[in-house]
């Protein structure tokens, strides 16, 4: 029992990994468009940013419902594709998380009206130059926050994926709890997402310590 | 308009901005303030002096002799970079320290960081700041952050900045410290200054000029001196009530009414340039008009270096002969206005 579940838990880990690494390579350029169109001074284009991360926001589990669904004849044959399981596990977690991400970030940053983005415009500063300078070190603020919930949020997720079979620990309980009975699983099953969640909140808040320099 | 004058607003309105009819110069040097109730329109004309107003209906901005709004973008801009503002509520960013969120400015404007490192130590030391200069900005008073504010909108070399409701939430001495910066900095760096302020104090020690504003238009434009003695408009008075009011013992104040009543007296503030004439001319007025005046307080006051004497008499006048009677004062320059009501036992 304990290989099958050491097994299903470095899964799930390697589930979680790669859907944060996909996040966040496909939030950076969706938040950093997003976040140009937030600072600009043209009303038309943050009408525009505003609707579109409107609409995400309602609708943020519609497209990993899909992709579930779109996914799930893979995961039931493996050899349709040859990717490995938690890879394709991966993909509908990185949908929901980088749409997370991306508007995290976007109700993070300065708005057009922020005395910084101001100054900016005024200084006739490069689009790169107030992300670089004024941007970024204020979304360092609050990025380990969001990266801390939207990791969360993919835990959680992870559990739902691998009860409709798509590997690590949800699967190992689903499966498990339907041909034996076995509270015992169940219990280490808590407990592994449970001490998860904790290692992640944990790790994350270690690095928010902000040290005064003077 | 004349060659010192920095920005001048020839007849603007802009019904989206509510801006009604603005006619105003700004010279270099200068520290303008601008007086008015809520919703006079104060705002909707410092966004005006930024430089940040869209599009007029009428009129003009001119800045530096040309017309703001027909230049091309690049050159308006090089024209906003030399107009900073400073609020009560600074944004920085908050892990950075006081030398990073003044640095910041100087990386926003393309400044070579040799350069600007040397420019930073400088007006740092003009602003006395530093010393906090490794103190993260989260760890600054209200008094530190506007310091900052003031040092990084230097970065761009400004001509004029515009202080909008400073005095307001720093304490008396701190706010008198904050009047002397600005007069400095006006000095050592040929600024100009436009203060949206109540505080008389400032008013009284720094301006040069202040406007009136009213339903979006400004309704009256004078010296700090004709403002405590002989306003004209009936913002100017308002204002010079709601000053005197604050300089009243408690019980006066509480019992001053707006209007006459049974057994009310007329609170009277009183001044004058020179003394002599409450001494030689005030007595002789009262005798004429055969008036007693019981005197509350009485005081000397400086104004932009210029001495004024005033005093606050509570006195039995008539409204019929209200007007002849400050006509007579007038000719022997004393300034009267009408505070208000108070109860005879004054």
């Amino acid at each position: 029992m304990l290989t099958i579940f050491t097994e299903a838990l470095r899964e799930t880990l390697l589930i979680l990994i790669a859907a944060t690494l996909f996040s966040i390579f496909l939030a950076g350029p969706i938040s950093g468009l997003l976040v140009i169109a937030k600072t600009s001074s043209n009303k038309l284009i943050r009408a525009i940013a505003y609707s579109i991360v409107s609409i995400w926001q309602t609708l943020n589990y519609v497209p990993f419902l899909i992709v579930v669904l779109l996914m799930y004849p893979v995961i039931q044959h493996p050899m349709l594709i040859n990717i490995p399981n938690f890879l394709t596990a991966a993909i509908p977690l990185s949908i929901v998380g980088s749409i997370v991400l991306s508007v995290e970030i976007f109700k993070s940053c300065p708005d057009h009206k922020n005395e910084l983005v101001l100054m900016a415009h005024r200084y006739n500063s490069s689009r790169i130059n107030l992300i670089k300078f004024v941007i970024w070190p204020k979304l360092t603020l609050s990025l380990n926050s969001i990266l801390n919930n939207v990791m969360l949020l993919l835990v959680g997720l992870t559990t739902i994926e691998g009860a409709i079979g798509f590997g690590g620990i949800g699967q190992l309980i689903l499966s498990e709890n339907i041909e034996s009975y076995n509270p015992a699983l169940l219990f280490m099953a808590i407990v592994a997402f449970i001490a998860i969640s904790i290692f992640i909140d944990y790790t994350f808040r270690s690095f928010n310590t902000v040290e005064e320099k003077g | 308009m004349t060659n010192s004058a920095i920005i001048e607003l020839q007849n603007v309105s802009s019904k989206s901005h509510n801006l009604h009819k603005i006619d105003l110069e700004l010279h270099s040097n200068q520290i303008l303030a601008v007086v008015g109730k809520p919703n006079s329109g104060k705002y909707q004309l410092i966004e005006c002096l930024t430089l940040s107003i869209q599009g007029l209906d009428e009129g003009k901005i001119i800045c530096h002799q040309k017309d703001f709004l027909a230049l091309s973008l690049d050159e308006q801009h090089m024209l906003m970079r030399q107009i900073g503002y400073i609020t009560t509520n600074p944004t920085f960013i908050e892990n950075k320290t006081v030398y990073e969120n003044i640095e910041l400015c100087f990386k926003l404007l393309n400044i070579k960081p040799h350069v600007a490192a040397e420019k930073i130590q400088q007006l740092m030391k003009i602003t006395e700041i530093a010393s906090k200069q490794d103190t993260l900005v989260s760890n600054l008073n209200l008094w530190q952050k506007i310091k900052l504010d003031i040092t990084r909108k230097l970065a761009s070399q400004p001509r004029l900045l515009i202080g909008i409701d400073l005095q307001n939430n720093l304490d008396a001495t701190t706010s008198r410290k904050l009047d002397q910066l600005i007069q400095q900095l006006t000095n050592e760096l040929n600024l100009s200054w436009v203060l949206i302020t109540n505080d008389p104090i400032t008013i009284k020690n720094i301006c040069h000029k202040i406007i009136m504003m009213q339903d979006s238009t400004i309704i009256e434009e004078l010296t700090p001196l004709e403002l405590f003695t002989k306003p004209n408009s009936d913002v100017g008075k308002d204002y010079l009530k709601y000053i005197t009011k604050q300089e009243l013992p408690i019980n006066i104040k509480d019992s001053l009414q707006r209007n006459v009543q049974t057994n009310n007296k007329m609170l009277l503030r009183i001044a004058t340039k020179a003394n002599d004439n409450f001494n030689n001319h005030l007595p002789e007025t009262l005798a004429n008009f055969e008036l007693n005046i019981n005197i509350i307080s009485a005081y000397k006051d400086t104004i932009n270096q210029t001495v004024i004497y005033v005093m606050l008499v509570t006195i039995n006048l008539l409204s019929a002969d209200e007007t002849e009677f400050y006509n007579a004062l007038l000719e022997h320059d004393i300034y009267s206005e009408n505070i208000g009501y108070v109860d005879d036992i004054y």
